[in-house]
């Protein structure tokens, strides 16, 4: 099989995505009053509505509608007044009424949109944005200065409900091959579901992976859910279809599902592309069907032949009342927004004068956009000098720290921002080597110490007394006149050999910076 | 009586359903199914230009909502009450075949 490098060479991969987001963050479910909880006792969380029984009547939480507004408001949605819930058929047990509660032509939210930024090996995948000037824009990319901002459109968000849980036995780990029975624990049957199309304007894996990275912030930012995509509250799944390149014609797709986290979405996608040129390249036909992502064998398997849409026989829901949104609900709505990660980025650039690389990358994780905004109001008036050197941290010491012990709390660590803005200041003022930061970094976190403390008790305090530093260079010349008469006969590389000597005669202490310019002037006088 | 929908729609449908039926009572539902949409045929006669649908039985009401708090559930027994089987406190049901749905 072709590698996905090549394959774009000659075919352009369209994907879309369909995202569903559990609302986590609420009390209870969608139309009625049962508790929504995580890994209750079987079946204790139930109720005439969510079991489907005869003469049940639904009302839809409040609190959910104000969260699909929200999220619809945060993603550039128009938000559509006059809505209704449709019934969709639904033959699985996990669902007893054997219809899904959803919604039909018009959801909440219509039309909205998302930006991405893709730099880095990142914007490798997609081709041709290296043709384009700064600030031009071809189809739905836009040229940046180290890459591009892909444009992807939002089709809508629509309010539905989950089903219950499924456990198949018989057939070996929970398996549905060959079970022969099936238990049905119905605690997360109706809850507050919303799912999000995106228009088919992705078209490499890595602005897939980018839009559920964005899409996950914000919906965390909003505070509407846990967004987990390992229990499951947050799940994508992906259509995928390839055309020659420059062909405008779209191909048959493909469904991907099984999809628990961003290095899969990227790698399945990568794979089912790569799977799709290799079928059509000999002159095979894509089949409209839905395949599983098994990320331990590395590949896609059929899961079934997709019904058509007539299958699902929606038509509005007789039991519940359409809705006719007043301006007054929206703009109650609109009040809650939080400051979103975009313009979370945009203010660290224009307050702190950081890089907008640096900047984007402090909002990609909740650990880093805290650590870092805590240590700015930490540092007060010196927050903007500092500012750069404690996204450094952020981005560098702690994102490792955190990506190399699984589910780190850091805000729980000993490394408060507190002592980020004491390691960074000794830092600034020549006290400590970037190297020695790195030992104090980590003392920090094992011992629960200050990092004055441990620069004073490991002695760790960098020599910057330039008189003492004179002093060991002009005992490190006297001791190689031949390599002070090379130097000054034209091989000044031999500078770094100068500096490790001093470095050396330091015991590691002195300030590299100071030891160079000295040395310079030294030896260039 | 026109024939709106054949005896072949009439077993799509009780599929789609997962209604069983007879091929008698195919028969007799065929019949049933043209007379009900028969009956229907005075609305084509009325001139509805720039009358906006009717989407939904519920007339006037709108933005029915409840608040977001917990009511009391089914204890646990009362909900596997009706169960025709039960194993580890869940509904114990034969195998399907496929994987899941669509949600």
């Amino acid at each position: 099989m072709k590698t996905l490098e090549e394959v774009l060479q000659d075919w352009e991969a369209v994907i879309g995505l369909e995202v569903h987001c559990e609302l986590t963050k609420l009390e209870t479910k969608m139309f009625c009053g049962c508790k929504l909880e995580f890994g209750a006792p079987p079946n204790t969380h139930t109720c005439p509505v969510c079991l489907g029984l005869p003469g049940a009547l639904p009302v839809p939480n409040r609190a959910a509608i104000q969260s699909i507004v929200l999220a619809g408001l945060a993603t550039n949605c128009d938000i559509e007044k006059h809505t209704m819930f449709y019934r969709k058929g639904y033959m699985y047990p996990d669902m007893a009424k054997n219809f899904q509660t959803t919604q039909g032509p018009k959801a909440f939210c219509m039309r909205g949109h998302l930006d991405l930024t893709v730099d880095g090996r990142g914007a490798k995948e997609r081709l041709f944005w290296e043709d384009l000037a700064e600030g031009e824009t071809s189809e739905n990319m836009t040229r940046t200065a180290d890459g591009y901002v892909a444009h992807v459109g939002i089709t809508r968000i629509h309010m539905e409900e989950d089903a219950g849980k499924m456990v198949h036995i018989g057939g070996g780990e929970g398996r549905i091959a060959g079970a022969t029975h099936s238990l049905v624990d119905y605690n997360r049957a109706g809850t507050p579901l919303i799912e999000l199309v995106t228009e088919p304007d992705l078209r490499t894996p890595e602005e897939a992976r980018l839009f559920m990275h964005k899409l996950r912030q914000i919906f965390l930012t909003l505070g509407i859910s846990d967004c987990s995509m390992e229990e499951g509250s947050l799940r994508a799944d992906g259509n995928i279809s390839l055309r020659r390149r420059g062909s405008k014609e779209f191909g048959t797709k493909t469904e991907l599902k099984n999809i628990n986290s961003f290095k899969n979405l990227h790698d399945g996608l990568a794979y089912e592309i790569c799977r799709q040129a290799e079928v059509l390249e000999e002159g095979g036909k894509i089949y409209q069907e839905t395949r599983h992502w098994d990320p331990s064998k590395k590949h896609t398997i059929v899961m079934r032949v997709k019904e058509t849409a007539d299958d699902y026989r929606m038509f509005p829901d007789p039991d519940l009342a359409p809705y006719d949104l007043s301006d007054e609900f929206i703009e109650r709505v609109r009040a809650k927004l939080p400051e979103l990660p975009d313009q979370k980025a945009a203010r660290f650039e224009r307050d702190y004068g950081l890089s907008s690389y640096d900047a984007r990358h402090l909002v990609e994780h909740r650990f880093t956009t805290e650590f870092f905004e805590e240590a700015c109001a930490e540092a007060g008036d010196r927050a903007k000098e500092l500012a750069k050197p404690l996204a450094n941290l952020a981005l560098n010491d702690i994102s490792a720290y955190v990506n190399a012990g699984e589910g780190i709390d850091f805000s729980k660590t000993a490394f408060s921002p507190a002592r980020g803005v004491a390691l960074v200041s000794l830092l600034a003022e020549d006290v400590i080597s970037s190297k020695q930061a790195k030992e104090v970094f980590a003392a920090v976190l094992e011992e629960d110490k200050d990092p004055d403390a441990i620069v004073e008790e490991r002695g760790m305090k960098q020599v910057s007394d330039t008189g003492a530093i004179e002093a060991v260079i002009d005992e490190v010349l006297a001791a190689n006149p031949d390599k002070v008469a090379a130097y000054k006969g034209g091989k000044t590389g031999l500078i770094g050999f100068f500096v490790g000597q001093c470095m050396k005669a330091m015991k590691g202490q002195g300030n590299p910076k100071l030891i160079n310019e000295l040395l310079a002037k030294k030896l260039d006088a | 009586m026109a024939q709106h929908v054949t005896e072949r729609d009439v077993r799509d449908i009780a599929e789609y359903a997962r209604i069983h039926l007879d091929p008698d009572e195919i028969v007799q539902m065929t019949v049933d199914l043209n007379s009900i949409i028969d009956s229907l045929k005075p609305i084509t006669e009325y001139d509805l230009e720039g009358v906006v649908p009717t989407f939904h039985p519920i007339g006037s009401l709108s933005n029915v909502m409840r608040e977001d708090v917990e009511v009391t559930s089914f204890t646990q027994e009362e909900a596997l009450s009706n169960a025709p089987a039960r194993q580890d406190d869940c509904f114990l049901i034969p195998s399907i075949l496929g994987e899941g749905g669509d949600r």
